[in-house]
């Protein structure tokens, strides 16, 4: 039997952006289809619960469209639209104050064994999720807006409100804690299969 | 494994992260970037106000009249009165017949006769403020009772012209030897204004004001035959009626999201009907008919389920289509397929009809009366470069004209109040349910058209 596949031609990202600030419902629903699974694993991904999420990614898609006009084209749409829901799950964050400045790392334990074992070439995204779930929360922000979202310390630094060494301190702890937390889960894997 | 390492293979496991947000998400984030306006009521109300207090207020001033005794006297001469054997009075090639008998007469409004009593003689020459002052008296209920001889003979002439209310025949003091009767008349209970005593023929038509002392309302329902013209906007009400059939051949997606195919739209109409009633309270109307209706399409519907169709075009499956582009050096971009079932433009159409109405009406007030009636339109509906939707093959047809026959009900109610003696005003509002479906695309599917219908209509009667 022959099969046939329908394919749509999208609009130009300019084209989309112009109709939105026109009001047209059509390129608003576009750029809403356009980020949206990507923005709310973004959202998710920061505030770890589902409800707090939602909030956050629905008062971030209002702003992108109220703040439509001042987008000027120097990066692009996928990364400004970006920043504007980071900045609204650590709003969201800061509001259910789950963000505290000093953290101890003696607060989290590392009784953890070296191993030998090496990392894969690729982080499983279900584990590394779990795992950054449980880390501290300054950790975990700091890690995702540094080595995921490849935001500067500095950035960082007025983003939280923290000093700039606390985020670099932040930052190393955070990737200790996934990268053993991770080794060892791989240990436990390995050791059922023996 | 150094740090920027760790953070590239990081940054790599959320390149393709996504979760799909819950639908009522985007509803919520469309209702705060698009508020609705609410439709302000103002809009419908103000005018139909305006429309009622216009009416009400022509009418309310045109009928206050001055109800005071009022004299006009034009010349300071005497009036003396003799006595004189009745004789027959030619006043402007008009006959006056006396009648002896002196008793209440009945009023010809063919010829108007004047009666002299022979008794009632008299050589004194009356004061002329005695006159006034029977004339100011309160006035008989029943028959004659004062009359009043004069005779002037001045060459000037005297001329009286009294105003009278209730229901008192004006009286008339002419040249010579005319004598003053008061009647009442119980049959034409109408006021009468003249400043010549004429014949007339049948004055009761066409010369009424339209109200009486009572303030009723005038009795235009006497007439037979009535004109009726009407305008105003309409809401017009499409809605989706698609072939089931085609199911299996429709994205799940549009198929659940049909009622897009077709929206509601606005228009106007307008008429001019010839009408005759019946009975009192029943009638039929008929005449003709134009209005306009619209179809304000506006369909995006965004789906990551991408169909696959067999020789028939039948779906078989529905799959998730990714495009995945290497590059660079472990590093690629995805692209999502996304089916997309877009549109938006306006349909217009031309709707000619023939309406068949048949009305009851009954007086609410004595202002106003309730008209309800319901009708039969055959229509005619033509369209140009219409455009809609073909759910199967996902592509816009345009139709270069369309047009077709269709039978329309149409239940109405209409508020009436009369428009000083020229005719009745007042407005309406109806709903019009068109029988048969607009065929949009052959075998997929039809429109249901129906119109709320409202405005302002206007009642000539007509003389024959």
């Amino acid at each position: 039997m022959s099969k046939w596949l329908s394919v749509l031609v999208m609009f130009s990202e300019k084209q989309i952006i112009e109709g939105c600030l026109k009001g047209d419902a059509i390129s608003q629903k576009a750029l809403y289809n356009r980020f949206a699974g990507k923005m709310m694993a973004i959202s998710k991904r920061y505030l770890k619960t589902l409800e707090y999420a939602e909030d956050a990614y629905q008062d971030a898609f209002v702003k992108v469209f109220a703040n439509l006009k001042t987008f000027s084209f120097q990066s692009s749409l996928e990364t400004w639209i970006t920043r504007i829901f980071i900045n609204e799950a650590i709003n969201k964050l800061r509001t259910l104050k789950k963000l505290s400045l000093n953290i101890s790392i003696d607060d989290y334990a590392l009784n953890m064994p070296e191993t030998k074992s090496e990392l894969p070439d690729n982080f499983d995204y279900e584990l590394v999720m779990l795992i950054m779930e449980k880390l501290p929360e300054n950790y975990r922000v700091v890690l995702m807006l540094y080595a995921i979202d490849g935001f500067s310390h500095k950035e960082i630094s007025e983003k939280l409100n923290i000093p700039e060494s606390t985020s670099r301190s932040s930052l190393t702890r955070a990737r200790t804690l996934l990268n053993q937390h991770y080794k060892q889960v791989i240990i436990q894997h390995e050791s059922r299969r023996i | 494994m150094n740090q920027e390492e760790f953070d590239r293979r990081l940054k790599k496991t959320f390149n393709n992260e996504f979760i799909p947000p819950k639908e009522e998400l985007w509803e919520n984030i469309a209702s705060r970037i698009n508020p609705k306006r609410r439709f302000p009521l103002w809009l419908f109300i103000v005018p139909v106000a305006i429309v009622l207090l216009a009416s009400l207020s022509f009418i309310y001033f045109s009928n206050s009249k001055n109800n005071t005794t009022k004299i006009v006297e034009k010349t300071e001469q005497p009036i003396s009165i003799t006595s004189a054997e009745p004789k027959a009075r030619t006043l402007n090639s008009t006959n006056f017949e006396t009648n002896k008998t002196g008793e209440t007469i009945k009023n010809n409004i063919n010829q108007t006769t004047l009666v002299t009593k022979e008794e009632y003689k008299t050589t004194t020459q009356p004061n002329k403020n005695d006159i006034f002052t029977k004339i100011n008296n309160p006035l008989p209920q029943n028959g004659l009772k004062n009359d009043i001889s004069v005779n002037n003979n001045s060459t000037t002439g005297n001329t009286i012209h009294r105003q009278l209310n209730g229901n008192i025949f004006n009286e008339f003091i002419g040249l010579s030897d005319l004598k003053l009767s008061f009647y009442k008349y119980k049959k034409h209970p109408n006021i009468y204004l003249f400043e010549k005593f004429e014949g007339i023929n049948n004055p009761m038509k066409g010369l009424l004001t339209h109200k009486n002392k009572n303030n009723e309302t005038i009795d235009l329902e006497s007439y037979k035959w009535f004109l009726n013209f009407g305008i105003g906007p309409q809401l017009n009400i499409n809605s989706i009626d698609m072939n089931k059939n085609i199911q299996p051949y429709v994205h799940k997606d549009l198929w659940s999201n049909k009622n897009l195919i077709t929206a509601n739209g606005s228009g106007f109409l307008a008429f001019a009907n010839i009408g005759r009633k019946l009975s009192k309270n029943f009638g039929i109307e008929t005449g003709f008919g134009y209005s306009r209706r619209t179809e304000d399409i506006r369909m995006d519907i965004q789906s990551y389920d991408i169909t696959f169709r067999n020789n028939i075009n039948k779906i078989d499956s529905y799959a998730r289509v990714v495009i995945s582009i290497p590059i660079g050096p472990g590093d690629t971009t995805y692209f999502d397929v996304v089916a997309s079932f877009n549109q938006a433009n306006k349909n217009s159409y031309n709707i000619y009809s023939i309406p068949i109405n048949f009305f009851s009406e009954h007086k609410i007030s004595n202002q106003m009366l309730v008209n309800l009636s319901l009708g039969t339109n055959f229509t005619y509906i033509t369209s140009k470069n219409n455009i809609h939707y073909n759910s199967i093959s996902e592509r816009k047809i345009s139709s270069q004209k369309t047009q077709m026959f269709n039978v329309a009900l149409n239940p109405k109610i209409s508020f009436f109040t009369n428009f000083n003696d020229f005719g009745q005003i007042g407005v309406f509002a109806a709903y019009q349910m068109y029988l048969t479906k607009f065929n949009a695309i052959e075998g997929q599917y039809g429109i249901k058209m129906s119109d709320l219908q409202m405005g302002i209509t206007f009642r000539k009667p007509l003389n024959f």
